[in-house]
């Protein structure tokens, strides 16, 4: 196998000159024998502009979006976009990292991959993010008429949706009520 | 006389009985030729990824059964890996070996069950009822082995749960020696057959460029003329050391998808051979590893091994604190899981990269412009599962 650091650093080094202070880090993973996958952050004001550089990318355009999902992390700021690019032609794949906010809209990948229509359907329906300039933006696996968005840690793992009598009211959002039941040790 | 023609809004689904499973599809229709078409998914959503934040690794193996219900095996073996992969583990090699051999009968079985369905929705009864036949077999096959005839449960992070049974090698044989000769019954059946070549060359047509740019998998791919497979760009469980090719197409159409799927089952064949020549012996699951669980005799009869079972039952392992992407190639294309690690017990986040779900979003580019009718070759073709597109 041709030599996979190589490729990825001069990836890297690309995309450096071209957005000098888009990346903020760099991350190799190697775990076991796994093959090195490299991953990268970027700031969310670049991120469209560093993911159109990858697909044109001169040496094997990466022009394969394997997933796109998010990341709720409970930290400033609270989501983290995650795109994971392939190149078929050379074999190699890359992960971008994106942290966004929870209230701005992100500006909609569709143009480049149309893979991304139900990845980020499911992203908006799973954690609320909006996409800018996405054709058909809706939910996609929850109802249409659906409260909250189920992936991200806060939402409750029990209840109703109809009602909210199981939540408390006196608790962060989210929380289960109490049973009076429970017998302390 | 004048007649007033304008365009026509159809729902089709989620009752209907050739969409496999759930799908419905808005289908705006300009006569009979489909001017746009709007897939809806998400009827069989029962939260998959939510499930497996608040439990344990090794809970979540039966889940995956229940992805790709058609070729669970296949489903259970990416997600070990997946597990393996993040934990820095190696299943020994005859587990790997097993594995391969399930994944790669689970392959042939999957596909049998694309044939029976393709052809019967297109009109062709004979080849369901041969397909089904040969299915059977491979599916007492896998109840020799798991116990189980659908939702096998089989393969355990660092290996798989039992040994084969006696007199599985010779049952195998015995069907890899009859298999291609009931393939080539059902190229009889269809490949040369007139009606089936026009119901299915020129429909659905998915170019090279429009197949990538959206990011289908598997036997779509490939009958779009790309030549890619996990199985020999990232290999996995030893996928290396066998040999065989990958089937492409350039028809890009259904019929070019039709060839790929019957060519992959002769390679599926080719593997399945090197497996049982090269099967190693030895352990089936590690067992000094202080992920894995140890034998039941040995739970029973030493005190630390009881301990370090409960421990692994009840709070799991300590993972290392990383994020990884594992995948393979599955006989609808490619599944991954993209788990994010915290260093506890639990997966704190895990993305499940379904091919079927990417597959359907593909649908309305092969149907513009195609007749009504054709919409049931061209799902056919795609051959995709809700359990997995909708988790």
């Amino acid at each position: 196998m041709p030599d996979t650091g190589n490729v990825m650093a001069r990836t890297v080094e690309y995309l450096r000159k071209l957005y000098p202070s888009a990346i903020t880090e760099v991350e190799r993973l190697r775990l076991g024998r796994v093959r090195r996958d490299w991953t990268i952050s970027v700031k969310q004001f670049y991120a469209y502009r560093i993911l159109k550089a990858l697909k044109d990318y001169p040496e094997g355009n990466y022009d394969f979006l394997v997933f796109a999902t998010a990341v709720d992390t409970q930290k400033d700021p609270r989501f983290k976009l995650v795109y994971l690019i392939r190149s078929i032609k050379m074999a190699r794949q890359i992960t971008v990292e994106v942290p966004v906010a929870d209230d701005l809209p992100v500006q909609s990948v569709y143009e480049l991959w149309h893979a991304a229509d139900f990845d980020e359907r499911e992203i908006y329906d799973m954690y609320g993010i909006v996409f800018n300039g996405h054709p058909n933006f809706k939910r996609i696996l929850m109802p249409e008429d659906w409260d909250g968005f189920p992936l991200r840690k806060d939402y409750p793992l029990k209840g109703n949706q109809f009602s909210n009598t199981y939540l408390d009211r006196k608790l962060p959002k989210g929380q289960l009520k109490q049973s009076k039941h429970v017998r302390m040790p | 006389m004048s007649i007033e023609s304008r365009e026509m809004l159809i729902n089709m689904g989620p009752q209907h009985p050739s969409t496999h499973g759930v799908l419905r599809i808005i289908l705006k229709l300009n006569g009979e030729k489909i001017a746009a078409s709007e897939p809806d998914v998400g009827y069989l959503h029962r939260g998959f990824e939510k499930l497996a934040e608040n439990m344990l690794y090794h809970q979540f193996i039966p889940y995956t059964d229940r992805l790709d219900y058609i070729a669970s095996m296949n489903n259970n073996q990416s997600y070990v890996i997946a597990v393996e992969k993040l934990l820095g583990i190696e299943a020994p090699p005859r587990a790997q070996a097993i594995r391969v051999i399930m994944s790669e009968l689970g392959r042939i079985s999957s596909h049998l069950v694309w044939l029976a369905t393709h052809a019967l929705d297109i009109g062709a009864m004979t080849v369901f009822l041969y397909c089904f036949r040969e299915r059977e077999t491979i599916i007492d096959l896998f109840e020799e082995t798991s116990g189980n005839r659908l939702n096998y449960n089989y393969s355990r992070i660092g290996g798989v749960a039992f040994d084969l049974p006696e007199g599985f090698k010779d049952n195998l044989r015995k069907f890899l020696d009859i298999f291609p000769e009931k393939l080539g019954e059902y190229h009889r059946l269809l490949t040369k057959n007139r009606i089936w070549m026009s119901r299915t060359k020129g429909v659905g047509i998915l170019t090279r460029e429009q197949a990538i740019n959206w990011g289908v998998s598997g036997p779509v791919l490939r009958g779009s003329g790309v030549k890619w497979d996990i199985r020999k760009a990232f290999p996995y469980d030893g996928y290396e050391n066998y040999d065989f090719d990958i089937p492409t197409d350039d028809a890009c159409d259904v019929y070019g998808r039709y060839l790929v799927r019957m060519e992959e089952m002769r390679q599926s064949r080719r593997i399945l051979q090197q497996a049982l020549k090269h099967l190693p012996d030895g352990k089936v699951i590690l067992e000094d590893s202080p992920y894995v669980s140890p034998s039941k005799e040995k739970i029973m009869t030493e005190n630390f091994s009881l301990m370090k079972h409960m421990v692994l039952t009840i709070k799991g392992m300590h993972t290392p604190i990383a994020t990884l992407y594992s995948a393979t190639e599955n006989p609808k294309g490619e599944l991954g899981f993209y788990i994010v690690a915290d260093g506890s017990g639990k997966p704190y986040k895990l993305k499940i990269r379904a091919p079927s779900f990417i597959n359907i979003s593909a649908m309305p580019t092969m149907l513009r412009g195609n007749y009504l009718a054709d919409v049931i070759a061209v799902i056919g073709s795609l051959d995709f599962v809700f359990g997995e597109s909708d988790r």
